[in-house]
């Protein structure tokens, strides 16, 4: 355990020296949250390489599907998700202006898993189909201030606002490799919808050229996921999970309008692709009466270089977390707890369109601290075969661009999840 | 009754003599009777010959890309999206060119939509479609099948102020032998920044004229100029030569 920590520690310490650059983000490129899958590992923060035990396992760690006997377990979860954004624009620290915020309310996963025993000289087996949102591309961004021209003071107002969220039709199995040696793997298809609008205006233009532009673009993905898992349980104490992703393809097509005051409104479809890189984590859970303990380190290698400048770099991202599970009532009632803290993103995504494209320069946000989410949760079994669990997330990262512009950028999701075991 | 006949049959001799029957026959074997052809000698119809081609849809076989070539023309007054079929053989450096052709509907094999079918290759993204609409001039791109079909408008911007006899002799010989790949398809697409800082504007640059070297770096502050919010493209090529000072454009 005292190992685990220290490499947790040392990943930490590695991501703070790292963290020097990060990429700016241009329209088009779509944020992402993760949001999680199942409302016991959201409790957890997520943390859950080496503790999933039910349906969520097709996301975290498929090897888990097989490690726990024979069983079926239908679930089904609720979530919701509200970001708040707040932001300050200029040199005079006046403070943040009015959060802006939004709600979505969606299922969170719906699946099915069937595992067999190791029992009658077999070794054990299990498989499971879910469909999960474990992504999100709701951000929110809205700030004015003005700026200084060789024609005086010129105020404007810039507003972006992204939704959408990606769909995991997945499907998963877990096999026993060795005594207590578990391995599983999971394909998931990705389909999903997503919009983007970006709004800047010069309210006031005092030079001859307005710049004021409005972009709007709808898009709708389609690509796949997979991942592989290993868990062994050394002991009845102790799981240490492993969970590789490998790179996500999602191809787009894009509708959008683009609407500049100079040269007028311009509609257009473009088509490409997302890719994500190799990700993955490993994990612990220790797990004595009553009490449950779960540590984690993830990590997401970077992209390989395709722009050779300064501000394209790439960088690992990394985080590590934290996560508990009380039983307050035994058997009845469990509170769970957690924290996580990863490298600010910005761009999970290597955007690549097919149709030529001009990037504007943009200046890459600077998050200090990182993106912390801190969680809390509760299951409640009603009987052997019914559990009703809850999960509370809060996220919040901030972010400097430019000196000038500062981001407070928070994001709620609660998820309600009933699960029938049989 | 005979009489009656041969009466009727003299008065009608003249009617045949003057009349003219037309019987049309059309045989489509394989072809859709909705594709008109125009061949090179036609272009002298084309009196508003104003945009010049570009390509889309490349595919290969092996050493031989396939793609197909645009243009708009006037038909009967009417601006049409025309397009053939251009072949690159890369190992003997040959061309072939189909006729031009305007078509109402273009599908691939297996489409399902109650016309008359014109299929090609299957080139590309086999999920989609591609549809010309002669009355509306425009060209719409849809995804079979889906729920929400995208569409891609191509539309008639107007003729460039460009006298046409000078245009048919400057593009009519270059874009035969002009290679695909340099053709420009269409107009780039702007991204702009998810969170722009006017009036701040940092970079590094050298106060030594670029030596990389990090001592003497200082902030110089200058007024923000609108120019320097252009293109991407245009914009780094002169910022990045230049490295190791930095500016800033305060408010």
């Amino acid at each position: 355990m005292a190992k685990v920590t220290g490499i947790a520690l040392s990943a930490c310490m590695l991501a703070g020296i790292l963290l020097f650059e990060s990429q700016a983000q241009n329209f088009g490129n779509p944020s992402r949250t993760d949001l999680g899958v199942g409302a016991a590992a959201i409790a957890m923060a997520n943390n859950y390489v080496a503790a999933a035990d039910d349906i969520s396992a097709l996301f975290w760690n498929p090897a888990a599907i097989a490690a726990y006997g024979k069983r079926h377990q239908v679930q089904f979860s609720l979530g919701g998700l509200r970001p708040l954004s707040a932001a300050e624009f200029g040199l005079d620290n006046s403070g943040f202006d009015t959060p802006r915020q939004m709600t979505s309310i969606n299922i969170g996963n719906a699946g099915f898993l069937s595992s067999r025993g190791d029992c009658c000289r077999h070794r054990a087996f299990g498989f499971g189909l879910a469909y999960q949102t474990p992504y999100s591309l709701d951000m929110l961004l809205d700030y004015e201030g003005s700026f200084q021209s060789v024609s005086g003071p010129v105020p404007f107002r810039n507003r972006y606002l992204s939704t959408g969220k990606l769909d995991f039709w997945t499907g998963g199995f877990g096999l026993q490799l060795a005594d207590q040696v578990f391995a599983g793997a999971a394909l998931s298809l990705i389909s999903g919808t997503g919009s983007e609008e970006l709004l800047y205006q010069e309210t006031q233009s005092v030079d001859s050229l307005d710049r004021s532009y409005h972009f709007v673009a709808d898009r709708y993905y389609a690509g796949y996921d997979a991942r592989i898992g290993l868990l062994t349980r050394a002991t009845d104490l102790v799981n240490i999970g492993l969970r590789m992703e490998f790179p996500s393809v999602i191809s787009f097509t894009e509708n959008g309008v683009q609407t500049e005051a100079r040269n007028g409104s311009t509609e257009y479809c473009l088509d490409g692709y997302m890719k994500t890189y190799y990700a993955g984590a490993v994990g612990v859970q220790v797990h004595v009466p009553l009490i449950r303990v779960v540590a984690e380190v993830d990590a997401r290698a970077p992209y390989p270089v395709v722009r050779l400048s300064d501000r394209d770099q790439q960088l690992w991202r990394m985080g590590a977390g934290l996560g508990g599970e009380l039983e307050v009532l035994p058997g009845v009632f469990k509170a769970r707890a957690g924290y996580a803290w990863h490298q600010y993103n910005p761009n999970p995504y290597l955007v690549i369109y097919e149709d030529p494209t001009i990037e504007d320069q943009a200046q890459a946000p600077e998050a200090t601290e990182g993106d912390h989410l801190a969680t809390i949760g509760f299951a409640l079994s009603l009987g052997s075969s019914i559990a009703i669990e809850g999960a509370y997330a809060h996220r919040l990262w901030m972010a400097t661009t430019g000196v000038k512009l500062k981001e407070l950028q928070q994001e709620q999701r609660g998820v309600v999840s009933m699960s029938f075991n049989f | 009754m005979t009489k009656a006949i041969l009466i009727a049959a003299a008065m009608m001799w003249p009617a045949l003599t003057w009349a003219e029957v037309n019987i049309n026959v059309d045989v489509h074997a394989g072809t859709n009777p909705n594709v008109y052809e125009c061949e090179d000698g036609d272009y002298v119809e084309y009196s508003d010959y104003d945009e010049p081609p570009w390509y889309e849809d490349e595919c290969w076989h092996g050493p031989v890309q396939e793609r197909v070539e645009y243009r708009w023309s006037i038909i009967s007054g009417m601006h049409v999206l025309q397009f053939r079929k251009v072949i690159y053989h890369t190992g003997f450096h040959s061309w072939n060119y189909g006729p031009w052709m305007v078509k109402f509907e273009f599908c691939l094999p297996g489409c399902t939509i109650h016309h008359h079918h014109h299929f090609c290759d299957r080139c590309g993204n086999p999920f989609w479609d591609r549809h010309i609409r002669y009355w509306n001039v425009f060209v719409v791109k849809h995804r079979q099948h889906h729920p929400q079909p995208v569409y891609k408008y191509y539309r008639y911007e107007g003729p460039r102020p460009v006298i046409r006899e000078e245009r048919r002799e400057h593009f009519a010989p270059q874009y035969r032998h002009e290679e695909p790949s340099q053709s420009q398809p269409q107009a780039p697409v702007r991204r702009p920044p998810v969170r722009p800082v006017p009036g701040q504007y940092q970079t590094n640059l050298s106060s030594d004229g670029g030596s990389g070297s990090s001592q003497g770096l200082h902030k110089t502050n200058e007024t923000y100029r609108p120019e320097q919010l252009q293109s991407r493209s245009s914009n780094n090529n002169r910022i990045q030569k230049r490295s190791g000072r930095t500016i800033v454009w305060q408010k």
